[in-house]
């Protein structure tokens, strides 16, 4: 029956409609794929609540020749906590121990760094306590990772042609902290919990740093020139203005973040459009395609009704070559979209952008939509057109 | 099967005065009968075969299958009736000429329920075009496309076999086998037959003749 129907195909036709479903299904779940990675970006991983950031006096000439301080006073501390718009403020503690991250894991090469840790309060963290917790007994520290410190990493891998690491893969690093000096050193067994960009040392808990300041630092030698600052609920704008005032600044990745996120979300955003319209027009070439083949089988339609097959059959001939086609050509786009969605990771990891590494729940849903409404739209035109058929 | 015509008659004939055995009047055909419907051109014949077949609704009065208005026979149900209950030589034939003959007959949507292809190709035998059986219908002459038709007509389960001028192009001796393979078929399903043809005689036994 297919070879009766199906005798006076136009190829060219129906090929190029193929090749635009092809093309703007392609588009589609690739952009809307990144949308959604890139619009939660920094949402799950990022640890230090919203409307919380970390500020510091700016560098001036002056406080290079020792003539003011970068450390923060208590009364200037103060100061930030009497503001109205200011929920609450705190000092970030530092180590007064040497500290070396060695990465101990078969994923990456042996790796060792001198580096800093400090520790906020709790209440700015979005973490769970249960995760953030330590004592003397612990058997692993939780930190949480710099973004910048990551991007690092990173350059180095792929300095060393090794594959980069996601979020992921970074989560499950077995890391050591070297804490002390040659004479009185301790290895702590350390796991990461999360990320943030406003920092570029590494954060601990506010327990293990009191501890091993006691244990293995140097008195007297920490210095506040960090303050973790939380704005009240829409009240961000005015704490910036104040830190303007004051000559004080903050780190500004989170904000080019922002600013990044919301340009690419525009971007892909359009992408999925145009794609979306690319589909929707290849769908209606699709379907005249089909009304084009209904209509040259006008006479082969009506003499199988006439011969007693039911018109509920021959739709299915119909439905079951176009649904063939759409699917083949669905398969097809979603094959060219996975090298593609590797490959576009490893680019935004490379800027040290980490996106989360399963498929996006939105190419899933417009897979359903497409393909629903693809189906309908066959169903439809086929079914018009047959039972106009039956009784004449 | 059972056919009752009440006072049926096309729109166009609506207000002429008609000498017709059916045009309305009131009629019964039952699967135990054989009935020659004589009718000259003009008279109506392909109407009447598509109002038999629902194809067509253009006229007044009413047609009953098996005690149903047939306006009320939903598709499944007209479905049910084309493929095991009626088969139907066409005057036109409604072949695929672009298909063999044996992929002609193998195309009838009852085929695989008892029927094997043998068997057609058996009758194809009986009416002297055996050779044709692999050949494109496109390429064979109108008498052959009759003899292949009513051999696809045959090669289903029917209560009533409907043939409009089935016999036009064919000679004496090719219209008798086709005439005896056609009672052997009526036979063998009990079926009624309904021929429609503008001589007033045929061969077939125990023929019931009306005027359209």
């Amino acid at each position: 029956m297919k070879q009766l129907f199906f005798k006076y195909q136009n190829k060219k036709q129906l090929v190029l409609a193929s090749l635009g479903t092809f093309l703007g299904l392609f588009f589609l779940f690739t952009s809307l794929h990144f949308l959604h990675k890139i619009y939660n970006y920094g949402e799950n991983t990022e640890m230090l609540s919203k409307n919380t950031i970390v500020v510091q006096k700016k560098v001036r000439s002056g406080s290079l020749l020792g003539l003011s301080s970068s450390e923060f006073s208590n009364e200037e501390i103060e100061e930030v906590r009497s503001k109205p718009f200011v929920e609450k403020c705190d000092p970030i503690r530092s180590n007064t121990f040497k500290v070396v991250l060695q990465i101990d894991d078969p994923l990456i090469p042996a790796f060792n760094s001198d580096i800093y840790v400090q520790s906020v309060k709790k209440g700015y963290l979005d973490v769970k306590t249960d995760r953030w917790d330590w004592d003397e007994k612990s058997e692993i520290l939780p930190i949480i990772m710099p973004r910048d410190f990551l991007m690092m990493m990173n350059n180095f891998l792929s300095a060393s042609n090794i594959p980069q690491l996601s979020d992921n893969l970074v989560l499950d690093l077995k890391i050591n902290l070297k804490i002390g000096t040659r004479l009185n050193r301790e290895t702590i067994h350390a796991r990461i919990v999360g990320f943030t960009n406003e920092l570029s040392s590494i954060l601990v808990p506010e327990e293990f740093l009191i501890w091993a300041n006691d244990n293995y630092g140097e008195p007297d030698k920490e210095e506040i020139s960090q303050l973790v600052v939380k704005s009240k609920d829409g009240q961000f704008g005015l704490l910036e203005k104040y830190l303007d005032e004051k000559e004080l600044e903050s780190k500004k990745s989170q904000l080019i973040i922002a600013k990044l996120k919301s340009a690419l979300s525009v971007l892909l955003s359009i992408i999925s459009i145009v794609s979306l319209l690319t589909v929707f027009l290849s769908i209606l070439v699709l379907i005249q395609y089909l009304q084009l083949i209904l209509t040259k089988n006008d006479y082969e339609i009506r003499t199988l009704l006439r011969l007693g097959h039911s018109p509920r059959m021959l739709i299915k001939v119909f439905m079951r070559y176009f649904v063939l086609l759409f699917s083949i050509v669905t398969i097809s786009a979603l094959l060219a979209f996975l090298p593609a969605k590797y490959y576009l990771q490893d680019v935004f990891i490379s800027n040290g952008i980490s996106l989360e590494d399963s498929i996006s729940y939105y190419l899933y849903a417009a897979l359903f939509f497409v393909s629903s409404l693809f189906v309908f739209s066959i169903l439809m035109s086929t079914k018009r057109r047959i039972f106009k058929t039956v009784n004449t | 099967m059972h056919f009752k015509f009440e006072q049926l008659c096309p729109h166009v004939f609506q207000n002429l005065t008609l000498n017709s055995s059916i045009w309305n009047k009131n009629v019964e055909i039952s699967n135990d009968e054989k009935i020659l419907i004589h009718a000259i051109s003009g008279t109506g014949k392909t109407s009447f075969i598509h109002y038999l077949l629902g194809l067509r609704n253009d006229y007044s009065g009413a047609i009953y299958i098996d005690g149903k208005e047939i306006s009320s026979i939903d598709v499944d149900a007209f479905t049910k009736i084309r493929s095991a209950g009626i088969s139907t030589v066409f005057q036109d034939l409604q072949l695929f000429d672009d298909l063999t003959v044996k992929e002609n007959i193998s195309i009838l949507p009852e085929f695989a329920k008892g029927y094997e292809l043998r068997h057609a190709y058996d009758m194809l035998g009986d009416l002297d075009i055996v050779e044709k059986w692999e050949q494109k219908v496109g390429k064979l002459s109108f008498g052959q496309k009759q003899r292949v038709a009513i051999i696809r007509s045959l090669m289903k389960p029917f209560q009533f076999l409907i043939c409009d001028e089935p016999f036009s192009h064919l000679d004496k001796q090719n219209t008798m086998k086709c005439t005896a393979l056609i009672e052997k078929r009526l036979k063998e399903e009990q079926a009624g037959l309904i021929l429609l043809g503008l001589e007033k005689e045929c061969s077939f036994n125990n023929i019931k003749t009306l005027q359209l």
